[in-house]
């Protein structure tokens, strides 16, 4: 029986039918595919998002043997990805929207925010507040994004963006949750708008689609419950699975989440 | 000599970089090596620390950018650490197996009666009931499953006549097969319930070691014993072992419940029919149970145990002659400003034994393992005075593997408390068995040497004491291990506890 699609976008269905895509990364339980200019990744735990394929099952994409350029066909609700054929449900199917809640703060909120600065900082190694001092490239990341985070703007910004390891570098991470934060609490700051045209051609394919996504209130649904969490049931521990992301990743996004709410 | 080479559209995910870069540099023997993405902030970067190259001038963001300082020239490093990337990357493909990609798939395909359960713990719960649906018993590796699931789950397999192991749960020998972290030991009669990783794998191992052996020992997870889940997998466990045939001798490990739960253990135990060897870790029971023995270190547990089915142990916290001997010297070596103990432990429970015992010998210990606040330390990564650090801790494993299966990353942590002029004894376990680092003691020898070097300089005499929780039967080799750390210089300890008791008579504060 072939794994089945739970989650999957109707623009990008709509999309795949006229263009199809190929693949552009293979990993060992997700895949990313590359439809026109956009990153679509395919597992069974990335979470429902706008560019996220969500699979019934875990898959070893080694195991298929998937080239980078491999073309990716859809017709009557099935994905062929070279040998590897996915079913999609009609119920999988989904119209995903911008999340347009905002939040206001108040004492509760203050205090969650204040336990969840701790929380990063006890619970992560590699942190803004506190992190390995003779790490000369971590000391070099951290000191320029502690630059970001105490006087935000374009500049401080673009220092920043495309700074770290991975797939998503630790700055990206960083300035994607500063702008999560900045939406959360309904904020704007002018030079927002041309720092994802930046990131189009100043980080990875990647991560300017988080940046972008996140720009546009297209969240995985990891940050809505993590937001509806920490705002409205007061409780950090919501934050913890994105905090667990990558190496320094979820580390990064709640860094920089709490800097764009209390900017 | 700096060399650079840009691996177009290559993408590595940034665990796989910061644990690959580690154990490269390691292997190639290089001063510094660095995979970052092409972007211009990641070039400016390198460049700040003078590794850059102008063959990076081409990188572009979807590149990796790759920049070397070796020692000696390597003419193939690039080919090296593609390599090594790669084969990280592929581990988890087993060609010419057949490839289940569900549990219920595992358990048409191989009738399997229990799932092992390791995916990140907002979706272990998930899988762990379609485990149970499919009447299997669960082990949850898994950590981070919510209180409320673990109730349902564990609640759910009680109707069901199954086990819940976990979540959290690291060690389980069942049927004589060990699971996720476990040794290799004799099959026998004596049976395990325990709520601690690697505190089931010393008792194992030191009833291997005087020749008894396991009929099952039955992970719960760290949080069973909480008020909140109330020992539900314990009681079950107890009840099962009291009803196997097999099972001669039960033995219940635990760091101490909480009191609700202790009421109830102790309720039930008035109605077991075989002797138990309860072990509740740095704590003390006044009363007494027919058949029950309490103990409050894991060597007790493993001697008490083995006394019931008639094997008789020395002293295994005695000093031999050459022991005292060794112990006489390094404290003629040490300085006046050496007075502390540093523990660096893989092992949790080993941490929290090593602090029930040190806790009378010496004054004031601090770890990140503690429960009382006066002896919590305030920051774990931050040596000040005895310390013993758990470093499998949540603060020193995020994104990266546990120590015990990945012990480099206790190298540094050691060179730090070889800088600090109060460091007296550095105090260290190794894991051997299922799921532990190929060779735990192996790759730490390097950073003993490097600190002991470290402490010279300022004319500074470390002492090292060792602990190797293993059997002769695990692939690591006991012996092998232990020779390997006494040729280092190491004292090499027969139980955890001696470990201890070595360290604090060390420092002269024995009372």
């Amino acid at each position: 029986m072939n794994p089945k699609i739970l989650g999957i976008d109707r623009e990008i269905i709509e999309s795949l039918k006229v263009n199809g895509a190929e693949v552009q990364g293979v990993y060992t339980s997700t895949i990313h595919l590359l439809l026109n200019d956009l990153l679509i990744t395919v597992g069974h735990k990335v979470g429902y998002g706008k560019h996220h394929l969500v699979t019934d099952q875990a898959i070893d994409f080694y195991a298929y043997d998937l080239a980078v350029k491999t073309k990716v066909t859809y017709e009557n609700h099935t994905i062929k990805i070279g040998s590897l054929v996915l079913d999609v449900l009609e119920e999988g199917i989904r119209s995903y929207q911008p999340y347009l809640k905002t939040y206001r703060f108040n004492t509760d909120t203050l205090k969650t925010i204040s336990r969840l600065k701790n929380m990063v900082k006890d619970r992560h190694h590699y942190n803004v507040f506190s992190f390995p001092k003779d790490n000369p490239w971590l000391s070099y990341q951290f000191e320029k994004i502690d630059i970001f985070l105490h006087a935000p703007g374009l500049p401080s910004a673009l220092s920043i963006m495309g700074l770290g390891m991975g797939l998503t570098p630790l700055g990206d991470d960083i300035l994607t949750g500063f702008i999560l934060g900045l939406n959360t609490v309904n904020k704007t700051l002018p030079w927002i708008e041309m720092l994802i045209k930046e990131a189009k051609h100043k980080t990875s394919r990647l991560s300017y689609q988080n940046l972008n996504d996140t720009y546009q209130r297209f969240y995985p649904d990891m940050f809505i419950q993590m937001i509806e969490g920490l705002l409205i049931e007061n409780d950090i521990e919501k934050a913890t699975a994105i905090l667990k992301l990558g190496a320094s990743s979820g580390a990064g996004i709640l860094t920089g989440f709490i800097y764009g709410l209390m900017s | 000599m700096k060399d650079a080479k840009v691996l177009k559209n290559s993408y590595y995910d940034s665990v796989t970089l910061m644990s690959t870069t580690v154990q490269i540099k390691k292997d190639l023997g290089l001063n510094d090596l660095v995979m970052f993405m092409g972007t211009d902030m990641n070039k400016d970067m390198i460049k700040s620390v003078g590794l850059y190259h102008e063959s990076l001038d081409e990188a572009k963001p979807n590149d990796l950018m790759l920049a070397i300082d070796m020692q000696e020239t390597i003419e193939n490093w690039v080919d090296e650490v593609i390599q090594r990337l790669n084969s990280k990357k592929k581990t988890d493909t087993v060609k010419g197996e057949q490839k289940l990609t569900s549990i219920h798939q595992a358990k048409d395909v191989l009738d399997a009666n229990i799932a092992v359960i390791s995916v990140p713990g907002i979706y272990a719960a998930h899988e762990a009931f379609k485990a149970l649906d499919d009447n299997m018993h669960v082990m949850m590796f898994s950590d981070n499953v919510s209180v409320e699931d673990e109730i349902k789950l564990k609640d759910y397999a009680i109707q069901k006549d199954l086990l819940v192991m976990g979540p959290d749960c690291g060690t389980a020998i069942i049927n004589g097969k060990g699971l996720c972290f476990a040794n290799q030991v004799k099959r026998g009669s004596i049976g395990l319930v325990a709520a601690s990783g690697t505190g089931l794998q010393e008792v194992t191992v030191i009833i291997d070691r005087f020749g008894g052996g396991i009929t099952q020992a039955i992970g719960v997870g760290g949080r069973d014993l909480s008020e909140a889940v109330g020992g539900k997998m314990m009681l079950k466990g107890l009840d099962a072992l009291d009803e196997d045939e097999d099972t001669k001798v039960i033995v219940l490990i635990s760091k101490p419940p909480h009191q609700t739960v202790l009421d109830k253990i102790k309720e039930r135990l008035m109605h077991v029919t075989k002797p138990v060897v309860l072990c509740l870790l740095d704590a003390h029971l006044d009363e007494k149970i027919d058949q029950v023995t309490f103990v409050s270190t894991l060597t007790d547990a493993a001697i008490e145990s083995l006394k019931l089915i008639g094997i008789k142990t020395p002293d295994l916290l005695a000093f031999d002659d050459q022991l005292k001997d060794q112990i006489k010297k390094n404290k003629q070596r040490f300085m006046p400003s050496q007075t502390k103990i540093k523990g660096l432990f893989c092992g949790g429970t080993l941490t929290a034994e090593t602090l029930s015992i040190l806790r009378p010998l010496v004054k004031k210990v601090t770890s990140n393992v503690a429960k009382k606040t006066d002896e919590k330390m305030k920051d774990p990564r931050i040596s000040d005075g005895h310390n013993l650090v758990d470093l499998g801790d949540d603060i020193f494993t995020q994104g990266k593997p546990h120590p015990m299966i990945e012990p480099t990353i206790r190298i540094d942590r050691i060179l730090q408390e070889a800088k600090n002029p109060e460091t007296a004894v550095i105090l260290l376990d190794f894991e051997l068995g299922l799921g532990s680092h190929e060779d735990p003691v192996g790759i730490t020898l390097s950073g003993i040497e490097d600190a002991k070097k470290i402490a010279a300089k300022e004319n500074r005499a470390l002492a090292f004491v060792g602990y190797v929780c293993g059997t002769e039967q695990d692939a690591q080799g006991l012996r092998k291990s232990e020779n390997l750390l006494k040729n280092a210089g190491v004292i090499v300890a027969k139980t955890n506890a001696q470990a201890a008791v070595i360290a604090a008579s060390l420092v002269s504060e024995v009372k």
